[in-house]
């Protein structure tokens, strides 16, 4: 039985379908069979970030639909053996996706999967509430503003009343995924600083993600930025892959980066 | 299947006038105080006090459409009259038997101290005990005063108790308690707050941490656009002379 995980945050824009990619890739690098799926039925781009639009045959929908077989639809990625693609439909309206449909897709991929990746569209409108429904663990991707934590708040709530655990009267583990950090300006007052954020949503943890520029350069080359071993964000999402399957990290990127005696004398 | 049995909060509606425009007044007036007030909420109508001339069926048929419209889910009725009972029926509402402590609830969260004190409260526990033998059922409290509630409010839920209103957990920005009687936030409140929204002055408001955008006690309410001198501390708000009055806990 696979563990279906959901990737929210309310808002727009804050680094959802990164965010999906990037630990849906680091969870197939540790070995994990995974699919992701995008629930941004009209606006996809999972498989942009992906890299993997020029091989989209059959979508979401038209699985749904009975239109397509799983084999057909699921798009294998070109680094990771194990690991799958979902992609949305472009032409179809969110309403395509029907309660009874996505049940019955999930539970197929259950089947063969150890984890399913459900990468939810901004907003608290169907599409989101349909990639919350079915998840028994949210990863809250929330930026380090005040209208952001707002809205992961929102989506907490309607997590904590609206999911098929919250019904059942169970409770969908939550786990917090700053990103966007900047401890510069953190430091200057600009930003909500890690404890800020973490007491007004009374969740734990998961990591903090740096505002990195290795993120804009991944999700234009179509490569998740995990697999960019180097860079600060990549290694943060790492991290926060390892913690998220019980290892015990500590949380890195939280400090002003001391520049170094040479960045110092020269510049940069 | 399974038969259960277990008691669950119910809202009893006693009405001021069987007219069902100022019922329609009325509910509209109280929606737009507490716009979720009303949805979906499980309630009884209280139907004692009625005979043939001052109520008859086709009236109730009325006002119970009325209530209905407004959101309320009307599932049944208290102390009917022999001559609702067929109107009871096609209504669908189920006969809860006779009334009794239900309705001096309203009382108790207006006087804390003395619960009997007005004469309508006195002579509606005097019915209700010579109605005990008979309606032993009935007797069950059906709703408690005081609602615990486990767990966080987010942005965007609203809770609302005809009682006292106990929160373990915190009221984030943007959500809203709302209670008949007290409401205690053992945690942050930091959304919003109105206690005694029957309009109960003796209603009060306290929290572990207190950084609330609005509280309010019997409509009188207060903003807080600017960071208050008790920010983050344990405060109580009460109602003195129409003034709401923030003091710390601790003094």
């Amino acid at each position: 039985m696979a563990k279906i995980i959901v990737v929210t945050s309310g808002k727009g824009g804050v680094g959802k379908t990164t965010t999906s990619a990037a630990f849906a890739s680091a969870l197939a690098l540790k070995g994990h069979k995974t699919v992701v799926i995008d629930f941004d039925v009209g606006l996809r781009n999972l498989d942009l970030v992906m890299g993997c639009e020029r091989r989209v045959v059959y979508d979401f929908v038209n699985l749904i639909q009975g239109e397509s077989t799983l084999g057909q639809t699921l798009i294998k990625d070109k680094k990771l053996d194990n690991l799958y693609v979902l992609p949305a439909s472009q032409t179809r309206d969110k309403d395509a996706l029907s309660h009874e449909g996505v049940e019955k897709v999930l539970n197929e991929l259950s089947e063969s999967f150890d984890y399913i990746v459900c990468d939810s569209p901004a907003g608290i409108e169907h599409g989101a509430q349909m990639a919350l429904y079915f998840a028994e663990e949210a990863i809250i991707v929330t930026n380090p503003e005040v209208s952001s934590v707002r809205d992961s708040d929102r989506i907490i709530g309607i997590l904590q009343s609206k999911s098929r655990l919250a019904e059942q009267g169970k409770a969908v583990k939550e786990h917090l995924l700053l990103t966007r950090y900047n401890p510069e300006r953190v430091e200057r007052g600009e930003m909500l600083s890690v404890q800020d954020v973490e007491e007004i949503l009374a969740i734990p943890l998961l990591g903090v993600i740096p505002e990195s520029e290795a993120v804009l350069k991944a999700s234009n080359q179509g490569v998740p930025v995990v697999h960019d071993s180097e860079s600060d964000a990549g290694q943060a999402y790492d991290d926060a892959v390892s913690r998220y399957l019980g290892e015990d990290r500590p949380h890195r990127f939280l400090e002003k980066q001391k520049k170094s005696f040479l960045k110092r004398v020269f510049g940069g | 299947m399974e038969l259960r049995t277990g008691m669950v909060p119910l809202t009893t509606i006693q009405l001021d006038s069987t007219d069902a425009e100022v019922l329609d007044q009325e509910l509209q007036r109280r929606k737009n105080e507490a716009p979720a007030l009303f949805n979906g909420l499980p309630s009884l109508l209280s139907l004692a006090d009625y005979d043939e001339e001052s109520l008859p069926a086709e009236q109730l048929t009325a006002l119970v459409e009325c209530l209905r419209q407004h959101g309320l889910a009307v599932i049944g009725v208290r102390s009917c009259p022999a001559h609702l009972q067929p109107a009871c029926q096609q209504l669908a509402l189920a006969d809860f038997g006779k009334q009794s402590a239900g309705r001096s609830r309203k009382a108790a969260v207006e006087e804390p101290a003395n619960n009997a004190n007005s004469t309508e409260a006195a002579s509606d526990s005097e019915t209700a005990n010579a109605e005990t033998n008979e309606a032993s059922a009935a007797e069950l409290p059906i709703a408690s005063t005081t609602r615990v509630h486990q767990g966080n409010v987010r942005s965007g839920q609203q809770l609302y108790f005809d009682g006292d209103l106990f929160i373990i957990g915190m009221v984030s920005a943007g959500a809203e308690v709302l209670a008949t009687g007290h409401i205690h936030v053992l945690g942050a409140l930091r959304g919003k707050a109105l206690a005694g929204v029957k309009g109960s002055p003796d209603a009060t408001i306290s929290c572990s941490r207190f950084d609330a955008q609005l509280v309010a006690i019997a409509g009188q309410y207060q903003l807080f656009e600017n960071e208050h001198a008790l920010m983050n501390q344990s405060v109580l708000v009460s109602l003195e002379d129409d003034q709401l009055v923030i003091r710390g806990a601790e003094k």
